[in-house]
């Protein structure tokens, strides 16, 4: 061997971590939610939280793509698997009926006989006091 | 319920506009008497025989946890006299009207 030869030395590639940074993706989803309900108590839909997940689920596939691989493969269909109920939660399960009630503007509320929390009643003469009422129905104690 | 704690957090708001906030569900008295502490300047109204709910026809069938029905996330504003004034539904049980939406509308509906 020549002395000004160097030897020849396989070098690892240096590719991105497709998938690590697509998992990432993922999981960044779930702590912007949590974020977003508990620390900032935020009420609106959280439409990042498909959307994160499909780039990270796009992200891995093209790992898959680059390297194959059988746990990856698995990974690719269990993330896959977990975004497209994510997407089925918020554009399906999550939607609520349209309003078709009777009550509209300028119209009286029919007879109703509900309870105040101290046992009282409350009826839709309560409605009509002299006083506006901002009436919300909110989901209940589970 | 996120929305109880902004709406009271806004309490002050609505009292100075002379507007009273009824929050309405499905749960009984006992548990309503509970989210009335925890609320003390909302008026916490407890229809677990859905007479409200009905009435309004806001029920949310199959939407809580185990198949019972609840009431979908639903706001009306009614004048004095009972009528109602303006109504809003979120397309999602997620989204809520801000108080201050809500407050912006009574300024617009005086």
């Amino acid at each position: 061997m020549n002395a000004n030869q160097q030897p020849v030395i396989d070098q690892p590639s240096r590719r991105l971590p497709l998938f690590l940074v697509g998992a990432l993706f993922f999981l960044a989803g779930p702590i912007g939610v949590a974020i977003q309900f508990i620390v900032l108590r935020h009420l609106t839909t959280p439409w990042y939280l498909p959307v994160l997940s499909t780039l990270g689920v796009a992200l891995m596939a093209a790992s898959v793509w680059q390297r194959g691989g059988v746990v990856r493969s698995v990974g690719l269909a269990f993330f896959a698997l977990v975004c497209g109920l994510q997407w089925a939660m918020i554009t399906f399960a999550m939607r609520t009926p349209e309003y078709t009630g009777p009550a509209q503007v300028n119209q009286k509320a029919q007879p109703f006989r509900a309870s105040r929390a101290d046992g009282r009643s409350f009826t839709q003469g309560d409605l009509a006091a002299g006083k506006a009422t901002v009436l919300l129905f909110y989901r209940g104690h589970w | 319920m996120l929305e109880l704690g902004e709406l009271e957090e806004q309490h002050a708001e609505f009292t100075k506009r002379n507007v009273q906030v009824v929050v309405a569900s499905n749960d009984d008295v006992a548990t309503a008497r509970l989210t009335q502490e925890k609320f003390p300047n909302l008026i916490v109204v407890a229809d677990p025989d859905l007479s409200l709910i009905n009435a309004m026809q806001v029920q949310h069938a199959g939407a809580a946890p185990g198949g019972t029905d609840t009431a979908a996330p639903t706001t009306f504003l009614f004048d004095g006299t009972g009528h109602v004034c303006w109504f809003v539904r979120p397309d999602r049980i997620t989204d809520r009207l801000p108080p201050e939406q809500i407050l912006k509308v009574i300024d617009q509906t005086k």
